[in-house]
């Protein structure tokens, strides 16, 4: 597995619940269930060390989260949030999975999104990876899309609101995170243009830049 | 769905509303208001980290002991995150517009 790039939010599987290597012993009710359905980790920020890719385990409710770690050597496969778009994967689910707002307004922009290099993570990588019912749609709270899009190009301000307008018609909110190897902004606070900074977050920790496209080039800002 | 509130005594006043961050998964918006005392209500999806956002939030004050009203939309941030959101919202109160 050595060759293959790994970045946050690829989802990687593994063969045996003792691949999982996290610092709570025993593990939590949730997380055994978790494996049980489903042998895959989403990988976190932070850096590899000793051929150890920091992971998260994931549940259904949203404080049900586990950070571990992936042997190199034990990981099988890895999807990058790309992956799921160039398949369409949401269309091998049942249809009534397809049928949830989340996965309709994915369907929808898919277009919008036409030339830019992009993919999935969250609820619905998750989902649609497994087939591990994730996504919700419940008076509560609904599943976000939670769109990657690698920083190929400067978007203007402008550009940045115009696209995000387009991406948010359809119900769902869309939350796009503009990506470059572990460092990563969101495209939302870079377009509201309210303050001099934007949070960058980065393999170490967040931080605060004017800039965040120049901080990606590694210029100082 | 939690909700959350917190009550400091802290002492410098601030002069003006800011609002910092976002609504994203990891991440968390603050909005601060002139108030003459310091309340913290934070809604989050993510219950049970009661300690961990005490701890978060005594470290800050310890530092800089804004007074004012701070409402916190929380979606999943780490403590890092938390902190560094409202190192920003203290910034965005000492930039000119």
């Amino acid at each position: 597995m050595e060759q293959i790039k790994i970045w946050p939010h690829d989802l990687l599987t593994f063969a045996n619940d003792q691949d999982l290597i996290s610092e709570e012993n025993p593990l939590p009710e949730w997380a055994k269930d978790s494996l049980s359905k489903a042998k895959i980790g989403v990988v976190r920020r932070g850096n590899i060390k000793d051929g150890l890719i920091p992971v998260g385990l994931r549940g259904y409710e949203r404080n049900q989260r586990l950070a571990g770690f992936l042997k190199f050597s034990n990981v099988k496969k890895v999807y990058h949030p790309s992956y799921f778009i160039k398949n369409r994967s949401w269309q091998n689910l049942p249809l009534d999975r397809q049928k949830l707002p989340a996965f309709q307004a994915l369907e929808k922009i898919v277009p919008i999104l036409e030339g830019y290099d992009w993919g999935i993570s969250g609820s619905l990588a998750y989902e649609m990876a497994t087939g591990v019912k994730m996504v919700k749609h419940t008076s509560e709270h609904s599943s976000d899309l939670d769109l990657i899009m690698l920083a190929t190009r400067k978007l203007s301000h402008s550009e940045a609101n115009e696209l995000l307008e387009k991406l948010n018609k359809f119900g769902t909110h869309a939350d796009l995170q503009v990506v470059n190897g572990e460092k990563g902004f969101s495209l939302e606070e870079y377009a509201q243009n309210r303050d001099r900074q934007i949070l960058v977050k980065t393999a170490s920790g967040p931080i605060l830049s004017r800039d965040p496209w120049a901080f990606f080039k590694g210029k100082i800002e | 769905m939690e909700k959350l509130h917190f009550t400091y005594q802290n002492t410098k006043t601030i002069e003006k509303f800011v609002h910092v961050g976002v609504v994203a998964s990891g991440d968390l918006e603050v909005l601060l208001y002139p108030a003459d005392e310091t309340t913290v209500d934070i809604v989050t999806g993510s219950d049970g980290f009661k300690e961990v956002w005490k701890n978060v939030l005594n470290r800050f004050f310890d530092r800089y002991s804004l007074k004012g009203k701070f409402i916190i939309h929380d979606f999943g941030a780490t403590p890092g995150v938390v902190n560094l959101r409202l190192t920003q919202a203290m910034e965005a109160l000492n930039d000119e517009e």
